[in-house]
């Protein structure tokens, strides 16, 4: 390989969100088990694996609802989706939402907030879905693992009979739930704020020119 | 050779990955191609016996020779006359509001705040209150036209109009402060007579109202919205004074009154329709420091190149050698000297939207084609792109400065259409005009470098490139109209032209030896 470097040069920053705007929230939602999902239609967010997980759940839940919280990039993919979603005879229990200007509040319209993109860095979606105190499901892509795993529950991508496993056990576990929510926030706390990843960020450039944190 | 069942899998693994990809470069590519396509490292291990994707992609890449693959989609096209003529024609479109401005002068003997008939102690008050306007509004339109398009750009269309409205609120404030300060210093240093300063001030506010609103335009590109309300300006401004026969001051003040309503109620609709338009994911602007950070190299290149545009006018009318009744005087032909000279600035200025969109267009072509052992050839690609642009650049002013010198010449044949042309024919201001004309080519050169560096995040060349520019200007004008006459302060706008765009060459000769390094840091 022609470009080089060391492992040991190499230092992981993590993304931080903002805890005080994505925290446990009352608002006005759906009660019926609801599952959420923040993510742009684009076919590496894999919406339609997310439709299909919709349809394994009906079977054992027939009231689930599943939103998609998300702008439309793919048109063409997004056709796509809507026609998958008919087939499949989600009318019922499928929503596009379209763009959201308060993810916090997506967030907290769900029982389970759930990812299944094919291919992510370390998807803000995760942190703030567990941030609100939500059991978080992911595809097992980038770092999300870092820091899922033991506080969610990470899922081979696009296996969507897996994730449907999951999320029955999940809405039909309310208390396990929210032990698991509580844990989520708390491990957001302990090094996922905006303010461990501004911390970060500042050691690294200092200690790039040998200087300390004053 | 004897195909199993496991090369088959391979194959059609290798299918599903590159579909729509065309055919894999080496086993990197193959790598990406798996990890995009959500297989882990636990899946080469447990589904192909691999150690890792790595691993598995090596392993694919021996069948790489053996499948078919769908060509590339072509998405580059070439370069095209009628690509770069839109381009040249858009640019032109940009500086149609000078010309019209230009015209109108000729044709009727007034614009929206001109006018052949005003008398010296009015043209210096209103001339004064449109160079502080410019200067006022020019680092707030820079900033805006800065970090507005970068939103656009990225499709981030909602924090592209939330900033707008904060910019152009900080604006409006920025122009009360302003007017509240002048106030006081005439109050207290009576620069002005009450008469003038009444004048000043009028015009001063209503300018700088209307140059911050179509800063909006300006940034969305909508040159076309500008040259309609000027023109519907002149027309409001014919109707008051001509046929309903209200005095000048007052015709000007309610066309300019009746414009910038016009163009904040449109500009206000225009903002909604682009926030609406946003289908991205980003809705917090960045915080005031940051913002701060990021933009103030660009509030300070906005005041300095309209400080640059009106140093030489504001040497010329300061100079003191004969009587002059107060501490600054307007002068005709030296006015119309330099507004001659705008006609050229206009046919050249049109050409930095070509270079820009060239130079876009075709580095992003480039980088998908060079592999990373020719950067070499890129970078000598792009410095021949960039010499050809200067010498389109200069045969294209040469020859406008001539078109222009000429057109007086030719129209003053059609006195009929054009009774106020013989402005044109003075001594004083043939001599302003081939230095302005000759100033503001150099000077339309040095911004098509200074914008490529800003495209690429370089403010401090731009930054150092004009402050050199305009201490030259200063010094060399300063000191002409002081030992000679009033209006050699002209060659301080040439000299300043000169050293900024020499100054500014020199870093885009350096920056596109390197430009592989400044594409890739830009950011």
């Amino acid at each position: 390989m022609k470009f080089v470097t060391h492992i040991e040069k190499i230092k992981v920053i993590y993304n931080g969100i903002d805890t005080e705007r994505f925290k446990k929230m009352n608002v006005d939602r759906d009660t019926r088990p609801t599952v959420v999902m923040v993510a742009r239609i684009d076919h590496l967010k894999d919406i339609t694996t997310y439709i299909k997980i919709c349809s394994e759940v009906k079977k054992r839940i027939p009231d689930v609802l599943f939103k998609l919280y998300g702008p439309v990039v793919e048109k063409d993919y997004f056709e796509m989706c809507k026609q998958l979603a008919t087939e499949l005879d989600l009318d019922g229990n499928f929503r596009f939402e379209g763009a959201t200007l308060s993810p916090e509040i997506a967030n907290n319209e769900g029982d389970v907030v759930v990812l299944t993109s094919i291919s992510e860095a370390f998807p803000f979606a995760v942190l703030e879905g567990m941030a609100c105190e939500k059991v978080v499901i992911s595809s097992d892509v980038g770092g999300t693992k870092e820091v899922l795993e033991g506080y969610g529950f990470i899922v081979k991508p696009k296996d969507y009979h897996a994730f449907a496993e999951k999320i029955i056990y999940i809405l039909e576990h309310p208390k396990e739930a929210a032990e698991i929510g509580i844990d989520a926030r708390q491990r957001v706390l302990n090094g996922f704020r905006i303010e461990d990843m501004i911390r970060n960020y500042r050691e690294a450039y200092y200690g790039s020119v040998g200087k300390r944190v004053g | 050779m004897h195909t199993t069942s496991e090369d088959l899998r391979a194959m059609e693994l290798l299918k599903t990955i590159t579909k729509g990809k065309g055919k894999p470069f080496d086993e990197w590519e193959i790598t990406a191609l798996l990890e995009t396509n959500g297989l882990r490292d636990i899946d080469a291990r447990n589904e192909w016996s691999e150690p890792d994707l790595f691993s598995l992609s090596k392993k694919l890449f021996r069948y790489r020779d053996l499948l078919q693959y769908e060509e590339k989609e072509k998405k580059f096209e070439k370069i095209k006359l009628s690509r770069i003529m839109k381009n040249y024609m858009k640019g032109a479109l940009f500086a149609f509001p000078m010309f019209i401005q230009i015209m109108t002068m000729i044709i009727v003997g007034f614009g929206i705040w001109s006018s052949i008939e005003f008398t010296f102690k009015d043209a210096t008050a209103i001339g004064v209150g449109t160079l502080f306007a410019l200067a006022t509004v020019g680092g707030v339109s820079q900033i805006m036209g800065r970090k507005g398009l970068f939103y656009i750009k990225f499709e981030e269309f909602l924090l592209a109009a939330q900033i707008t409205k904060r910019l152009y609120i900080i604006g409006i404030i920025f122009i009360l402060i302003c007017s509240l300060l002048f106030t006081f210093i005439n109050f207290y240093f009576k620069l002005f007579p009450l008469y003038m300063f009444n004048l000043f001030i009028s015009y001063y506010f209503l300018l700088s109202l209307l140059f911050l609103v179509f800063a909006i335009f300006y940034m969305i590109e909508s040159y076309g919205t500008i040259t309609i309300l000027t023109l519907l300006g002149i027309i409001f401004v014919y109707i008051f004074y001509i046929l309903v026969k209200i005095n000048l001051f007052k015709s000007q003040a309610v066309a300019l009154i009746i414009i910038i309503i016009l163009s904040n109620i449109l500009a206000l609709y225009k903002m909604r329709q682009l926030a609406k338009k946003s289908q991205a994911e980003g809705v917090l602007l960045p915080n005031a420091p940051s913002l701060f950070y990021s933009l103030y190299p660009y509030f300070i290149y906005g005041s300095l190149y309209f400080l640059f545009l009106i140093m030489d006018r504001m040497l010329a009318w300061t100079t003191g050698r004969e009587y002059l009744p107060y501490f600054v005087w307007f002068n005709y032909p030296y006015e119309v000297g330099v507004d001659w000279a705008l006609i050229p600035l206009i046919l050249t200025i049109a050409l930095i939207e070509v270079f820009i969109y060239e130079l876009g267009f075709s580095a992003f072509k480039k980088i998908n084609e060079t592999q990373a052992y020719n950067i070499r050839d890129f970078n000598k690609y792009f410095l021949r792109v960039y010499g050809i642009a200067g010498i389109t650049f200069f045969i294209v002013g040469f020859i406008s400065i001539l078109s222009a010198y000429l057109f007086p010449h030719i129209i003053t044949r059609m006195k009929y259409f054009f009774p106020f042309v013989d402005v044109f024919f003075n001594e004083i201001n043939i001599f302003v005009f081939w230095f302005a004309a000759t100033g503001y080519i150099l000077l339309s050169w040095s911004l098509l470098n200074c914008i490529v560096f800003f495209a690429y995040s370089r403010h401090e060349f731009a930054i150092k490139s004009i402050s050199l520019g305009l201490i030259t200007n200063f010094v060399v004008g300063y000191f002409f109209s002081r030992a000679f006459n009033y209006y050699y302060s002209i060659t301080g706008l040439t000299a300043g032209s000169i050293v900024f765009a020499l100054v500014s060459t020199y870093y885009a000769y350096k920056f596109f030896k390197k430009y592989d390094y400044y594409y890739y840091s830009a950011y």
